[in-house]
Order: C-alpha cells, then sequence, then structure tokens
C-alpha cells in the first residue's frame, strides 16, 4: 500500500517494507536493552564493522531495526524469534518500516509527528487544530519556537503518524510543515574513485594487513561537508603541482582577478616563466626527489585529489581548491627569501598552507609565517600546516617547530608513530603514512611517462611526514568548510581537541599530550562537527543578542 | 644557540637592545665550497673543477658546490684563485651547516634587511653607504624590507656584514639570504 508525506509543497512516496520492523524499547532503561539486544543480534565482530552487509539489526538510543523475512507481516513474532525472551519481553512498540522510492532509504516510522507553526498562529489556534487530530505537546525545539513534536493521545499503528502529518499538512494557515519524526536511515557518503578502496589513511578496513578503523575518519567527515567547500583553497609549497593531472585539474584554484597571469599560483624559482607551477626538471633516475620536480603533485593528490569522479583517487578534501606555490625545481637548494615569498604569496589567496618540507630556522620565513597568520583570509589567518621530518630524531624541524605552525608527524597503518617521523617538543599531531613494513600512501603521481614514483598517473608508495602534512591541511580545510569564519587559532584548537589518543601503552599522554604524537591522530570526523557546533553556538548567541 | 654579544652601533654610538630572534648555529662544511660563475661561463667551471671532487651546479643561482673526498686542499683554492682572476667566477664562498637542522647553506652575496617601523628610505641610504652595500630588490609583500647585495662576497663577508647590520638601532633584522638546502 503507498504512503506518502509533504516536504516543501513536494510528496515523498513511501513503500512499506515488507522485512523490516522497527522496536521502540521501554523508556526508563531502553537504551541499555536495546544496547544488549543488539549485541546479541549482530555479535561485537559485526558490530565493530562499518561493512557489514545488511546487518540483521541497527539500533539508535532505544530503537532498533530488525531486518528479517516477512518482518512486517507478524512484527511482535519477529521480535519474539529473534531476540532473547528476557529482551523481547522489554519491548513496549514495533513500529512499521518504509522506504522511501526515490532514494531507497529506510525511515522508521514512530509515532512523533515534527510540526512547525506559522508565527502567527495563535496559541489557542495551534491548541484547537491539535485537539482536533487528538494530539498533544510532547516538546519544542531549542532553536526554532516554532517547532514542536506533537504525539497522538493513543496509537493503534504507528503508520496512522503518517495520516496525521498530512492532515496538519492541510491546515495550511496555521501550520508551515508537518512530517513524521523518522528514525532515517543515513548513507554514508562514499565516493566512487576506483583506487578508493586502496587508500586506507582515509577508510581503514584492514585491507593488506592494516588494523581496521585507524584512519582519519573521512567518511564520517564527509556526511558533513561531502568534500569540502570550492572557496576553500589549500597552497601545495613545493615543487610544483602536475596541472594537467586528471584527477587534480578540475580543483585547480583559478585566480578570480580578470587577467591575472598567476592563474593557478606562482613559481617562485624560474624567473623566466614565474606563472607556471608545474614540474620541470626530470633528471635519470626519475623517482629521485632531490633531482626531480615530482614530490608536490603526490602532497596535493592527498590534500584535494578531484573526488567521486570514478578516476584514481580521491583528496580528503575532494571539493576544495588547489594552488601551486613552487620553490624548488630539480635540487634540494632555495634561497630564503624565495621561500618566504612563496609563504607571503600563497597566504594573500589560499586559506590553508602545506609544507611539505624543512629548513634551517630563518627569520624571513619566521616572518612570512607571522605574516601568513595575520594578514591570510581577511585577518583571520590562514592555517600553516608543517611536517616535522623524518630524520628518526626526537624533536622536530623548522617550520613546523615555529609556534604559529601546525606541526605534522606520521603514524601507519595500526595506529602507532611511524618509526622514522621526528617527534618532540612542539609536534601538534600525528595523520596516517608509510612506515617500515607498513601499507604507503595511494596518491596522484605526476601524469608523464617514466617520471615520478610510478609510471603512471598514481602511486601506491608515498609517505613520510610529507603525506601526512597536506592529509591535515586537507582536514583545515575540511573545517573551514564546516566554519568559515574561524580563526586559524580555533582551526588548530578544533583540530587538536578532537584528535585521537592513539597508542595511549607507549604514548606517554600527559593532559593529553604526548611528546610522540602531540594531542594524537587528526579525526577528520571530529573537527569537522566540532567546526559546526561552533557555528551553530555562534548563531544562538546572536540570536539572544537580538 | 650562539648567544649575540651587545655591541654599539657605528652610527649612534649607542647600546643596541639585544634582539629578540635566535642565531643559528653555523659550521663550515670542510669538504665542500660553493661560487658564483658569470653568465654562459658554467661550463669551463665545471671542467676547471671536475678533477678535484663532485661538482653540483645550481644554474638558475648561477652558483657551483664541489664536494672534495676530503678536506679542501691547496690545489683546488688555487683553482678557485685563478677563475676567479680570470673573470669567471664572481665570488667564492663556503659551505655552512645548520647544526640545528643539519641542513647545508650556502652563502651568497645577499643579505635580507628589514628596517624597523617608520624607518624611511634614508635610513637604508645610511646603511648602505655605511657598509657599503648594493641595494637590490625591494619586497613585495613587506615594504620594509630589501635584499641588499655585499659587492666584495668571497670568504664568510656577507655573513660578517649581515651581523654586524643586525646589530643596528634600524633594523629588525638582517641575515643572510642562504641558498638553503630543503629536506623533502
Amino acid at each position: 500500500m503507498p504512503h506518502y508525506y509533504a516536504a516543501s509543497g513536494a510528496t515523498i512516496q513511501l513503500d512499506e517494507s515488507p522485512d523490516d520492523v522497527g522496536v521502540r524499547f521501554g523508556r526508563e532503561d531502553g537504551s541499555a536493552v536495546a544496547k544488549k539486544a543488539f549485541r546479541a543480534l549482530a555479535g561485537p565482530a559485526k558490530a565493530k564493522s562499518r561493512r557489514a552487509a545488511a546487518p540483521p539489526a541497527r539500533r539508535f538510543g532505544r530503537f532498533m531495526m530488525l531486518h528479517d523475512t516477512g518482518a512486517s507481516a507478524a512484527p511482535v513474532g519477529t521480535v519474539v524469534n529473534a531476540l532473547p525472551h528476557r529482551l523481547a519481553s522489554r519491548v513496549t512498540r514495533t513500529m512499521p518500516v518504509f522506504v522511501e522510492r526515490d532514494s531507497k532509504l529506510k525511515l522508521v516510522a514512530t509515532e512523533q509527528i515534527l510540526v512547525s507553526f506559522k508565527p502567527r498562529a495563535s496559541a489557542s489556534t495551534r491548541r484547537k487544530l491539535l485537539d482536533g487530530l487528538g494530539l498533544s505537546l510532547a516538546g519544542r525545539s531549542e532553536f526554532d519556537p516554532n517547532r514542536h513534536i506533537v504525539v497522538p493521545s493513543s496509537l493503534r499503528r504507528a503508520s496512522r503518524t503518517l495520516d496525521l502529518a498530512n492532515r496538519l499538512v492541510e491546515a495550511e494557515d496555521v501550520v508551515a510543515y508537518a512530517a513524521p519524526n523518522f528514525l532515517a536511515e543515513v548513507r554514508k557518503r562514499s565516493v566512487n574513485d576506483p583506487q578508493f578502496a586502496a587508500q586506507w589513511h582515509l577508510d581503514n578496513t584492514g585491507q593488506n594487513g592494516g588494523t581496521a578503523l585507524q584512519d582519519v575518519r573521512a567518511l564520517d567527515a564527509w556526511q558533513y561537508v561531502g568534500g569540502g567547500d570550492r572557496s576553500i583553497v589549500i597552497a601545495i609549497i613545493d615543487d610544483g603541482i602536475d596541472l594537467n593531472h586528471p584527477d587534480i585539474k578540475k580543483n585547480l584554484w583559478r585566480n578570480p582577478k580578470p587577467g591575472a597571469r598567476d592563474r593557478h599560483g606562482r613559481d617562485f624559482v624560474d624567473d623566466a616563466n614565474p606563472y607556471d607551477p608545474r614540474p620541470k626538471v626530470f633528471v635519470p633516475p626519475f623517482d629521485d626527489t632531490n633531482t626531480n620536480d615530482i614530490h608536490g603533485t603526490p602532497c596535493a593528490g592527498v590534500a584535494a585529489a578531484v573526488g567521486n569522479n570514478k578516476k584514481g583517487v580521491t583528496g580528503i578534501a575532494w571539493n576544495c581548491r588547489l594552488m601551486a606555490v613552487k620553490i624548488l625545481a630539480g635540487s634540494d637548494l632555495a634561497p630564503n627569501d624565495r621561500i618566504a615569498d612563496a609563504i607571503r604569496y600563497a597566504s594573500k589567496h589560499a586559506d590553508v598552507l602545506s609544507c611539505s618540507w624543512g629548513v634551517a630556522r630563518h627569520p624571513d620565513i619566521e616572518g612570512a609565517i607571522a605574516f601568513a597568520v595575520s594578514r591570510g583570509r581577511r585577518g583571520r589567518g590562514s592555517v600553516v600546516c608543517a611536517a616535522t621530518g623524518n630524520d628518526r630524531e626526537s624533536k622536530i624541524g623548522f617550520p613546523s617547530s615555529n609556534e604559529l605552525v601546525i606541526a605534522v608527524g606520521a603514524c601507519n597503518d595500526d595506529g602507532v608513530r611511524s618509526d622514522y617521523s621526528n617527534f618532540g617538543k612542539g609536534i601538534d599531531l600525528v595523520a596516517p603514512s608509510d612506515d617500515d613494513g607498513h601499507q604507503g600512501i595511494t596518491t596522484t603521481d605526476v601524469n608523464l611517462r617514466g617520471k615520478g614514483y610510478s609510471s603512471g598517473a598514481y602511486c601506491d608508495d608515498f609517505g613520510g611526514t610529507s603525506s601526512a602534512t597536506p592529509l591535515v591541511a586537507g582536514i583545515a580545510a575540511l573545517v573551514l568548510s564546516a566554519n568559515k569564519t574561524l580563526k586559524w587559532t580555533a582551526v588548530r584548537d578544533i583540530l587538536r581537541s578532537s584528535a585521537d589518543r592513539i597508542d595511549k601503552g607507549h604514548g606517554r599522554y600527559e593532559d593529553g599530550y604526548s611528546i610522540r604524537y602531540g594531542f594524537g591522530r587528526v579525526n577528520a570526523e571530529a573537527a569537522v562537527s566540532s567546526a559546526q557546533r561552533r557555528k551553530g553556538a555562534r548563531k544562538r548567541r546572536a540570536g539572544k543578542k537580538r | 644557540m650562539a648567544t649575540k654579544k651587545r655591541a654599539p652601533t657605528r652610527r649612534t654610538g649607542q647600546k643596541a637592545k639585544p634582539k629578540t630572534h635566535p642565531r643559528s648555529s653555523l659550521k663550515t662544511v670542510p669538504n665542500e665550497v660553493a661560487a658564483r660563475y658569470r653568465d654562459g661561463q658554467e661550463k669551463r667551471v665545471c671542467e676547471a673543477l671536475a678533477p678535484y671532487g663532485k661538482v653540483q651546479t645550481y644554474p638558475r643561482q648561477r652558483m657551483v658546490v664541489l664536494e672534495c673526498a676530503g678536506q679542501l686542499s691547496a690545489k683546488v683554492n688555487g683553482a678557485l684563485d685563478d677563475l676567479q682572476a680570470a673573470g669567471v667566477l664572481e665570488f667564492v664562498t663556503p659551505v655552512l651547516l645548520d647544526l640545528a637542522s643539519n641542513t647545508r647553506q650556502v652563502l651568497t652575496d645577499e643579505i635580507v634587511l628589514r628596517l624597523k617601523p617608520g624607518r624611511t628610505e634614508r635610513t637604508l641610504d645610511a646603511l648602505r653607504s655605511e657598509h657599503g652595500l648594493e641595494i637590490g630588490s625591494r619586497n613585495e609583500f613587506e615594504p620594509s624590507q630589501y635584499i641588499v647585495k655585499v659587492p666584495k662576497a668571497s670568504g664568510t663577508t656577507t655573513l660578517d656584514v649581515a651581523r654586524s647590520l643586525d646589530q643596528s638601532d634600524d633594523v629588525e633584522f638582517a641575515s643572510p639570504n642562504f641558498i638553503t638546502q630543503v629536506k623533502q
């Protein structure tokens, strides 16, 4: 039997699922009982796995959704059969599960209805409408005084909530919208890039011997902000980016200034051609970082390779923009003033600066970093991320040691510090990368035949703190995508406070800080949700002032 | 980190305030030397220095770095003197090691100089004549910052001049514009 509800004037068509049933446990200890029931049905292994296909049970608070053949035909019998008797007896209601026709997402109809009254509707008019339909108020929104939760005084079948919601919608003069407060299935947003399965740093399922969940929780972060906001720009300050790479080209920053010659960035090495910041120097052997311009392209891919384009790999911030700022060309030497000016230039246009390199401390570079955090993003400060270094030392290199910089070390696919990763006073975070005997990072490579770390357009062995740094830079871009008003210090605070304290046994954390891991491994999901919460809090404060 | 001595400035005779930015400790790399060649002389320099060790060229900087197996010999110094006398080389400088970062720093003839707020081009002109400098480019992003050049840059002259400038009350900082090793 077809069902429907209304949303923004459109009719959302639903079909009742024959094989699913919703279950609610008692109010007092419902959540704990539901948890036990969920464990009894799913088992600890499946409960832990993110990829369990067609799980028999899913839980939210004191609600559960059970999947069983013919479940809707005899819901009570299904529950009693599926659950141990002591738990089944705690079930207080069974509810139908609907499937939305377009998205095929499942919706459990609870007895609650969300109704938003029009501001002009008086209290007596509202009450009259609710009384007429046998509804009573059960709660009011914290954020919108006109939005209420209403429940039927008596309810024989939960699908009746659909009818009641639709009856409310018909009262156009009083009601802005009304719809059942479904317990809605959320489909985690993934990407369709063919090599995504190898990108364990984004979604570690335990592939190739790694440990499941030892990643940056990219899939969860993308639920909030997708691949990030197009207006957020990440500058890769390195030896150039392959501007024609099929998995990068679409995400290149384009100078909005009409007629600007620096269309995608600047080359601070080549005075003869300063507006072409692509890799230019290649000398055999073509995979030697010190003599070839092959380092910036993999860094760029980790941060913001184009995602969801059915090609190659994805970056963590796959919808943000990349700016190429070139400071090296075919050698490991660069003048201090050029490095410093590259940082200053990048901060004029970019929100986040990624520096996968280390140099000797120099006042001009220190001055440039101060410039970036004070003048970048119209005074909110560009976020500067830098690698701690790969020297197996217990001190971190410059510029990561600068207090205005987010210092990034590396950890492996088991969630342990990479052996080579410099650590020590001043380290802020670690991010997944390669290690001896562990998986490398799959990312973009210069797309020139025979040149780069591999023979093709992608490599699977990138690593070092060089790879960890653009991963953090990309996550900083996602944080800014969630909340553009944050100052650079707030971004740093969010990344620190939301990090996962990994390797607690050997990490020697004191007050949440470890000399080996800083504040822990960066957690994209926690960081982005924290940024969004701050945005909400700010709006609430502004509302109160008004 | 080496501590900086307080020295009277030449212009005012007043004692300079200690600068807040720390100095890096540098050590000469005993088996390496750098030189800047004049336009079109790269091949000649490489040929002249190749018998003494590994020669690396950095064409964009017109620099060459010679790495010998042992310490620099009198023969190497002689060859460099000959090239300089023939007008092939502009200057010969040491390669230094920054002990904190363990990176090589090639000394050139350039110094990054930033004036303190409120100082004018007249101040810069006074520093120029006092230290015998050539004024290079003004920084694109920091208007009070300049690249200044030391005309006779051989040896550690640039380092010495930068240290002297750094002591001035008019100067925010002055530091050699090293060609620095970048660790990727």
